[in-house]
């Protein structure tokens, strides 16, 4: 098997992709020159050192491609640009009663497609029916500085304007026809392909909204309760956390950490449905309080009380305080993470194992923050684990991450999308899926001019993945 | 019948033969001829002319996901097209060429395990929809089934078909509960798609990274073009039901049943297309309803009751009359909870009354009894019916997009299908039969314009590709959603389609050749690989 091939004759620099400039010369060009090309769209600085200029790459800043070029309340989607932030967009839907589901707190200039692409996890698992929403339809530029539209956007219709003409308003994600070219570009960290929009699915703005609290030391009673309630879909946002994260993010944002005197925290908002919404609240309000009580657990409305200003503000998109570009980085300046896929019932085990290592590398209680995300209706839950530390002291974390990966992949954590040190070991453990990988590589990047060396189209990453399929 | 010379391949050679036995044992495979012709009997959207899809050289009944890499690997060793076959419902599903090694996975029939706090399921090619109801009813869950019906294999449809059925409203297509994907590759090569590659069982189809659920399909499936599909996780749902439900009576003529509570049906009838519309729009938006469709006024009638039909259809203002219910869809409502049953029973209400419609309970439609329809729904056993007036039909459009688009297929649909039913091509259905639905929340549509005739009947036989490709250049002319039911014209409806829709046909042309460079997997209903010829199409 071969790996794709990755060019080295390349100085560093940056350039500014404008509206409405074809990003298939930048890709063409960079193929007969033979350099590599790294595409960033958010701003300011990057959690996990992505979007960064490597091996020689040049950087396509998409940052300034800021148009929504489709916002239809009547549709429930929008078309946005790649360098369209979650703040930029939020006023545009606010007017017009929509919501797009997005994920906890992103950094101010964290861009919506850069966010989609990486299938961040969003927060209401109601609207999550599968990993690719909201998601919809993506504007993909390949290796070969091809043009390719996904989903339905593919047409008929030569352009955006000819479909909405028609009655096609890229809502349909699959496709076309018989392969997906956006999923296998979502993921990828821009190696298959980049992204300049995407379409996405919205959610009515519900005209009441409940905030709602449980506290409790039992993780696995929490478990049984939302699994409950996502089975029934009920609830918006829905999301866990230690006490250690509520503190960091309510530190962060200047507001109460509230009187969580309990590990666990089950934050839960209840939003009206758009037809008889008071009736449409005590329906869902009355089976959330018979189910939390079947589990015998305290549930809190917050209404009026001094908790529910974090509560609004952990679930939406506050202003940051000046000078706060991210929250994960307001304290110490620094923060590592590792996150993965695995049930609710099963991620007890997982977090304290992590929790354990660090507190063994002497990282304190109050510095690691742990956040659990039901997604997919409830069927999957997002772990996530932050050691809020200094720079300086990151590197001792960072030397140990990769064994701590492994373990946690033995114990059944899935990588789904892996970062830094967590790379090598994940693909280690599916040489199949890489050697597969590697020949759609081939004809989406035939030349590997896109973000070179990512993920396992890293040499020594692939090598050890494939001596992985040999042995086995 | 006897199948067509022309159809009929040349004979296994003995290595080749051989090989396989080798694979899977000699009690599984087979080539006696009555044995073969019968895998060549699957009429079902073939558009070239004739009965017969092609007869396969051999039939081999792999027991497990080894084996089938093992068939597959013997069969590039000797250059054997072969073709995964599961329950099977049309040409699709079978031969697409000579010389094909017909993999007839019925052995993996297991249910492998059953997540009810997670609501997800692990089973093999050829558990039915039908069976993993009868498990998880139980458990007061769930799944979704897709237009073919309970007796189908959902592995087949979510990996390698499409994927609307009547619960879409509340449990989306096919391809989107996939939680999971054990894939032997065109080359006999076995991957693990999604988080059980990495062993954290089944919590995600995509990743790590990339998702190769991509290259596997997208809107349609690759129809056995792309390997051999061994395992999947899917998604479960709820149901607020009984864990069994008494049925009495005949499958469709007074079907009985008790619908429990918690549980209702109704059709909500409206007098122009416009409050149709809207009234879809509204459903959507409202976040109501367990299964929703349009119940074809003609169709419904010509599937329950067939003689009847054919006797009345042209009786003097019968037309009028029964096109005066065309603007209808059926809704059926499952609650948590009896409020939350009310809550929707009363917005349902609520829209159908702001759009000036009715609302009645389905009691007694398309010749059931009481609750009959609402089980036929809850079971997806409705689609089989639609052999019954002639034999056999056709789907069209099919392009998925937003309601308004939906509706404009469903028009223009009729107006090509009104042409259709004068020159022949097709059964005098009354023409009205678009069968629309709702996906995700009513996000976005289906539309369906459903076209009866029979097979065996020669002039319609081979009126049929000119149908279909009237409404393929009418869907690129008119831009109506996408490429659809086309797709089930075989490899050559890309090169009508895939210049008008971002030329995809050579991008899918392309991942073929690098997954299956030697065109193996039978291509017949997906895309021949770069260099390699089709082998014809009709």
């Amino acid at each position: 098997m071969t790996t794709p091939p990755i060019p080295t004759t390349t100085p560093t620099d940056v350039v500014t992709v404008a509206a409405g400039v074809d990003l298939g010369n930048h890709i063409r060009q960079a193929v007969s020159e033979g350099y590599g090309l790294v595409a960033r769209s958010s701003t300011g600085q990057a959690r996990h050192g992505r979007g960064t200029v490597s091996g020689g790459a040049r950087l396509l800043d998409l940052s300034a491609l800021r148009r929504v070029p489709l916002l239809s309340a009547r549709e429930r989607v929008a078309i946005v640009e790649a360098g369209v932030t979650y703040r930029q967009l939020q006023p545009l839907l606010d007017a017009e009663g929509l919501r797009l589901c997005h994920p906890l707190l992103p950094p101010a200039g964290k861009s919506v497609v850069a966010s989609l692409m990486d299938r961040e996890p969003p927060m209401a698992p109601r609207h999550h029916w599968d990993f690719t929403d909201p998601m919809l339809c993506a504007e993909l530029w390949f290796g070969t500085g091809d043009r390719f539209r996904t989903g339905s956007a593919a047409g008929p219709g030569a352009t955006l304007e000819e479909q909405w003409r028609a009655g096609m308003f890229q809502k349909n994600p699959l496709g076309p026809a018989q392969t997906d070219l956006a999923k296998l570009a979502q993921g990828a960290q821009g190696s298959l392909g980049f992204a300049t929009w995407t379409s996405v699915r919205l959610e009515l703005r519900p005209e009441i909204r409940a905030d709602l609290r449980i506290c409790c030391e039992d993780l696995s009673r929490i478990a049984g309760f939302v699994a409950a309630i996502t089975r029934r879909r009920l609830g918006e946002e829905i999301l866990i956390m230690d006490r250690c994260q509520l503190t960091r993010i309510a530190e962060a944002l200047g507001v109460s950490a509230g009187e969580a005197t309990h590990r666990w925290s089950l934050l839960l908002t209840v939003g009206s449905l758009p037809r008889r919404p008071e009736e449409s609240m005590a329906m869902q309000l009355r089976q959330i309080e018979e189910l939390a009580a079947a589990a015998g657990l305290p549930l809190e409305h917050l209404a009026g009380t001094a908790d529910q200003e974090l509560m609004m503000a952990v679930t939406s998109l506050p202003e940051l305080p000046a000078k706060i570009e991210d929250w994960k980085l307001a304290a110490t300046g620094g923060c590592r993470e590792l996150a993965f896929l695995t049930t609710l019932d099963r991620a007890l085990p997982l977090v304290d194992h992590v929790r354990s290592r660090w507190l063994g590398l002497g990282i304190g209680e109050g510095s690691i923050g742990t956040y659990l995300q039901p997604l997919n209706q409830g069927r999957t839950c997002h772990v996530e684990l932050s050691a809020f530390v200094a720079p300086a002291e990151a590197s001792t974390l960072d030397d140990t991450t990769a064994v701590l990966v492994e373990e946690l992949i033995d114990a059944g954590a899935f990588f789904s999308r892996p970062v830094g040190a967590a790379i090598a070991p994940t693909f280690a453990r599916c040489g199949d899926v890489v050697r597969t990988l590697h020949k759609v590589k081939a004809v989406l990047d035939p030349h590997g001019v896109l973000n070179p060396g990512a993920l396992c189209f890293d040499p020594a990453i692939a090598a050890a993945a494939f001596e992985e399929v040999s042995s086995s | 019948m006897s199948l067509a010379t022309d159809l009929i391949g040349e004979p296994i050679g003995a290595d080749a033969l051989s090989d396989l036995r080798s694979a899977v044992g000699e009690r599984w495979v087979r080539t006696d001829p009555h044995v073969l012709d019968s895998y060549a009997a699957q009429p079902f959207h073939k558009v070239e002319v004739g009965v017969w899809i092609h007869r396969p050289i051999a039939v081999v009944m792999p027991g497990d996901a080894t084996e089938v890499a093992a068939v597959v690997k013997a069969c590039n060793r000797h250059h054997l097209r072969f073709k995964a076959f599961s329950t099977g419902w049309g040409a699709h599903a079978g031969a697409g060429f000579d010389n094909v090694v017909q993999i007839d996975l019925r052995r993996m029939n297991r249910i492998l395990e059953l997540d009810i706090e997670n609501r997800t399921i692990v089973v093999e090619p050829y558990v039915t929809c039908a069976q993993i109801q009868a498990e998880v009813m139980r458990h007061g869950l769930n799944l979704h089934i897709h237009g073919a019906g309970s007796n189908c294999s959902p592995l087949a449809n979510a990996t390698s078909h499409m994927g609307m059925g009547f619960s879409s409203i509340s449990m989306g297509y096919s391809p989107r509960n996939l939680m999971g994907i054990e894939w032997i590759l065109p080359t006999g090569e076995l991957v693990q798609v999604g988080s059980f590659a990495t062993g954290a069982g089944w919590v995600s189809p995509d990743g790590p990274g990339p998702s190769l659920r991509g290259a596997i399909r997208g809107f349609a499936g690759a129809d056995g073009g792309i390997g051999v599909f061994t395992r999947v996780g899917l998604k479960l749902y709820p149901w607020s039901g009984p864990a069994e439900i008494e049925v009495s009576g005949g499958s469709f003529r007074g079907m009985q049943v008790e619908i429990p509570p918690l549980n209702g049906s109704f059709m909500c009838i409206f007098s122009n297309l416009e409050d149709y519309g809207d009234a879809l729009y509204d459903i959507g938006y409202a976040g109501i309803g367990y299964a929703q469709f349009k119940a074809a006024t003609g169709l419904g009638l010509a599937i329950g009751e067939p003689e009847l039909f054919r006797r009345i259809r042209d009786e003097p203002g019968f037309r009028e009359q029964v096109r005066a219910f065309e603007n209808q869809f059926i809704v059926i409502i499952g609650g948590h909870t009896q409020e939350h049953f009310d809550y929707e029973v009363a917005v349902l209400g609520d829209i159908v009354s702001e759009h000036n419609g009715t609302m009645n309970s389905t009691d007694g439609l398309m010749a059931t009894g009481r609750g009959g329809l609402w089980w036929a729904v809850i079971r997806n056993s409705i689609a089989p019916g639609m052999f019954r007036p002639t034999g056999n039909f056709y789907s069209s459009m099919g392009g998925d997009e937003a309601i308004a688009n939906a509706l404009r297929q469903a028009t223009v649909g009729e107006e090509l299908k009104e042409g259709f039913i004068a020159e022949g091509s097709c059964a005098d259905d009354l023409v009205d039969n678009a069968h629309t639905l709702l996906y995700e929340n009513g996000l976005y549509a289906h539309t369906e314009e459903l076209v009866l005739y029979d097979h065996r009947d020669r002039e319609q036989n081979r009126k049929l590709k000119g149908l279909s490709d009237t409404v393929m250049h009418s869907i690129v002319e008119r831009t109506l959603g996408g490429g659809g039911f086309s797709f089930f014209a075989g490899a050559y409806a890309h090169e009508v389609l895939g210049p008008h829709m971002e030329n995809y046909h050579l991008w899918q042309r392309r991942l073929k050749s690098a997954l299956d460079p030697e065109d193996l997997s039978d291509s017949k209903y997906f895309i021949n690989s770069e260099g390699v010829e089709a082998a014809g199409h009709g």
